[in-house]
This record gives C-alpha cells, sequence and structure tokens, in this order.
C-alpha cells in the first residue's frame, strides 16, 4: 500500500509534517486503524534496528520517534474507536541522583511505538517513587535508566525496594554502563542493550 | 625514603589529564614511557577499551616497563577487560578523572550526592573537548540545520537543552595547573550561559603524586595481574581485580 508505505519511509526520515498528513489521508480513506499503527511501529523496528546496527544515531532516532509521536497523537482518537488499546503499562525513569534522560526518553518512545503505554516518571527516581507508580498504575514493567557508574547501585535499591514491597512488577534496568552480568547480580528481570533491544525485551518479558 | 628503585612504569593517559600529567611525571626517572590517548574516546567506551588495550600490547614490547600505570577511571567501564602479559596493570579506584582532580573517591561521591547537577570544567576538558556553553550550542545547531532541517533542528536543540537544564553547576577544578583566571573565566561564561551556579574546587594532587610515585596502597589504588582484569564493584572500592575468563581470552 503506498500511501501506508510514504507513511512509514516519513517516519523514518523524521519528516513529521509528513507524517502527520499521510496519517490524516490514511484515517481519511478509512483504512484500519491496526494497519496504519503497523506501519508505525514497522518504522520504529527499522530505526532501532538501524541504531542498533550503528548505522543512524541519537538524532535520527529523536526525530523518528518524534514524527511518530505526532502522527500517534492523529491515530490515537480512531485506535479508542477501534477498541485497539495498548495491553501492557511501563514506568520508566532514570534512578536516583541520575540526571541523564536522552537514553531513558528514547526508550520510552521506542516502547510507544511499540503500543506500551508509557509513564514515564523523569529523572532522580528513588525507588520508593518507581514502585508507587507500579503500583497506582498497574504496571507490568518497571524500566530503569543509569549513565553514570556513580548511580548504578540505586538500580538494586529499586530491584529489592520492588521485590520487598510485594509487588509483582517486572524490573528492566539499561544504560550505558549496565549490562546483562549485572542484570542478573541485582535480579532484575531483564536488561536492554539499546533502545530497540529494550523493546524486544520488554515485549517477551510481558509475553512469558 | 624509598630504600629500593622504583620499578619502571610506562603511563597510559587520557588527554584530559596531560597537562597535570606533564607537570607532575616531570623528572621521574623510573616513567620509561608514555602515550596520551585521544579524549573524545570518552564518549565511546567500546572504541577506547580497543586503543587502550592495544596501548597496553605496545608499551609490554618496552622489556624495560615493569608496572602499566593507567590514568583513567571506570570510564563508563572502558577499563574493563583489560589485561597485561607480563606487566601488571595499575589505576586509581576511581569513576573518571575527576576523581584524580579532586584527590580522593570519597570526597567526589559526596560532592555528586550533595549537587548531581553538577557538570565538571578542568583545564584538560576545557582544552580538549567543547564544553557546554555558547559555543557548543551554536555549532551544534549548524550541525543539525544541514543534516535535519529546521523544525527538527529545533527540536533537537530543545532536547539538548532540556538536557543541560538537568544540569543546575558548573564546577571547574584544577591541580594548580595550567591558566586557572582563564579556566575559570571560561567556566563562569559558560555558566552564565546556561543559567547553571559556578563552583570552584581546589584539587588535591596527592592522588596522581602517589599513582605517579608507585605509592599504590589497597585503599586508594588496584594493580591487576596477568590473568586478572578490572571490574566495577558498586561499593566505594569503585572496582576489583578480576580473572579473565578463557573464552575472552581467546575472542578476537
Amino acid at each position: 500500500m503506498e500511501l501506508l508505505n510514504n507513511l512509514t519511509e516519513a517516519v523514518k526520515k523524521g519528516k513529521r509534517k509528513d507524517a502527520e498528513a499521510l496519517v490524516k489521508q490514511a484515517v481519511e480513506q478509512k483504512l484500519e486503524a491496526g494497519t496504519i499503527l503497523d506501519s508505525l511501529i514497522a518504522a520504529m523496528d527499522d530505526i532501532g534496528r538501524r541504531f542498533k546496527a550503528n548505522e543512524i544515531f541519537v538524532p535520527e532516532v529523536l526525530i523518528a520517534a518524534r514524527a511518530m509521536k505526532t502522527a500517534m497523537e492523529i491515530l490515537e482518537p480512531v485506535l479508542v474507536d477501534a477498541g485497539i488499546k495498548p495491553e501492557y503499562k511501563v514506568v520508566i525513569g532514570t534512578v536516583r541522583g541520575d540526571l541523564h534522560d536522552i537514553g531513558k526518553n528514547l526508550v520510552a518512545m521506542m516502547l510507544k511505538g511499540a503500543n506500551f503505554e508509557v509513564i514515564d516518571l523523569g529523572t532522580d527516581v528513588t525507588p520508593e517513587k518507581f514502585v508507587e507508580a507500579a503500583r497506582d498504575n498497574g504496571a507490568n514493567i518497571i524500566c530503569m535508566s543509569a549513565l553514570l557508574t556513580t548511580t548504578m547501585p540505586a538500580m538494586k535499591e529499586t530491584v529489592d525496594c520492588v521485590k520487598s514491597s510485594g509487588l509483582k512488577t517486572l524490573t528492566m534496568i539499561g544504560g550505558a554502563p549496565v549490562t546483562q552480568e549485572y542484570a542478573d547480580e541485582i535480579g532484575a528481570s531483564g536488561y536492554g542493550a539499546d533502545a530497540a533491544t529494550a523493546v524486544e525485551v520488554a515485549r517477551s518479558l510481558v509475553s512469558a | 625514603m624509598n630504600e629500593k628503585p622504583l620499578p619502571k612504569i610506562g603511563i597510559i593517559a587520557c588527554a584530559v589529564l596531560e597537562m597535570e600529567l606533564n607537570h607532575f611525571s616531570s623528572g621521574l626517572e623510573h616513567v620509561a614511557s608514555l602515550e596520551i590517548m585521544k579524549q573524545d574516546l570518552h564518549n565511546q567506551p567500546e572504541l577506547l577499551r580497543a586503543e587502550l588495550q592495544a596501548a597496553i600490547d605496545r608499551m609490554e614490547k618496552l622489556a624495560e616497563v615493569e608496572y602499566i600505570v593507567l590514568l583513567f577511571g571506570l570510564c563508563s567501564r572502558a577499563i574493563e577487560g583489560l589485561h597485561g602479559e607480563r606487566c601488571p596493570l595499575v589505576a586509581a579506584r576511581a569513576h573518571d578523572c575527576i576523581t584524580l582532580l579532586l584527590g580522593d573517591k570519597n570526597r567526589y561521591a559526596s560532592y555528586a550526592a550533595r549537587f548531581p547537577g553538577t557538570y565538571w570544567y578542568s583545564p584538560g576538558w576545557i582544552a580538549t573537548n567543547t564544553q557546554p556553553g555558547k559555543v557548543r550550542y551554536e555549532s551544534c545547531y549548524e550541525e543539525y540545520l544541514e543534516k535535519y532541517g529546521e523544525d527538527n533542528a529545533d527540536y533537537l536543540m530543545e532536547l539538548e537543552q532540556s538536557w543541560m537544564h538537568e544540569y543546575n553547576r558548573a564546577t571547574y577544578v584544577d591541580l594548580g595547573v595550567g591558566d586557572r583566571e582563564a579556566g575559570l573565566a571560561y567556566t563562569r561564561e559558560c555558566a552564565q550561559y546556561l543559567n547553571w551556579d559556578v563552583d570552584c574546587q581546589e584539587g588535591e594532587p596527592s592522588l596522581l603524586r602517589d599513582l605517579l610515585n608507585c605509592n599504590w596502597d589497597e585503599e586508594r589504588f588496584l594493580i591487576v595481574r596477568p590473568g586478572e582484569t578490572f571490574h566495577i564493584t558498586t561499593d566505594a572500592r569503585v572496582m576489583e581485580a578480576r580473572k579473565i575468563k578463557p573464552e575472552t581470552e581467546t575472542c578476537r
């Protein structure tokens, strides 16, 4: 379908206005909302793959995610009417003492693009705040980010806090200094090496 | 003082500490070799690791070198996996170069806990990197404009600025090396442009001096022997020695 292919391309290139116009056309032509959504998800999947392969970098991902967001704002009411809504909820934030949010924002946008509902708590988020938000929202996963080796220990504290709270919420960690080994060591449910992998891991965690 | 002569050392340092290194290593006869790594490797830990290992391999070929001293911290875990075939490697227990400038990992930790929004400025950082400020903003905008067009460039700069808004303090630190007045003036100018607070912390050279003079106590330094490598600990020790796993020895 040429229109939807063009929509996918516009999102991939970060052409927000084109993406907006094309999604409006698709809606006007009464294309199925789920199919339009799939074309947007396909764009972000491609972005994720190329980001992982070092073919594109953070700015390209950010502008693509923004185009995706603009398109989603138009599509969302149509999805609601069609009874399509995100199945899973994620609470996300950068851990206590750490103010870096570009990576975290990327993961949040990629998760939205993959049809997760995302509750973004921002940066410098305490373990208690993660737990409270997960409880209040009935989140399936808590996603934690840290850029600094100095703030990684706050991930362990958060995982411990989730466990002692009695919540069954899954935990995922990521960020430049974070590894699978560290995730295993602190008992996190998953580790996302990059924004694209984070989405794959989140999908597999909730469907496990 | 020292009865035994000091062991011969090879030094591998980040360009950020080059001025301080030149100052504090001047006249040290036990320094057999010295290599400087480019600062921009800071942003690519895997590449930094590869370049560091290559430098270690080169240095081990120099027969007189007995220990290899790294003027690096964990640096986003870039030093994990580094190993010598013949020489032990030595590093300060530090997350990054700021510990070497402040002279004490605990001082760094308590400052960071008190002021998490601190961006550090030092003579080396100012010389090797475009630190946050007017010049960085303008050159970054130009690049985005050319690559992604005005609408996206504005958006990307907005994101860049929102990241900078999370920071609220420019702290200058030096070891009495370099032009302090100029460094401080630059830091103030950047802080004013970004609407951040400014602070100046007096550096403490004893840690760097002891690192260079082989005065390596367990509390402040880590020595990894052949067959071992550095590994992060998420406690006050910062790092520990770990046996290299057989598969990592043979890979690539």
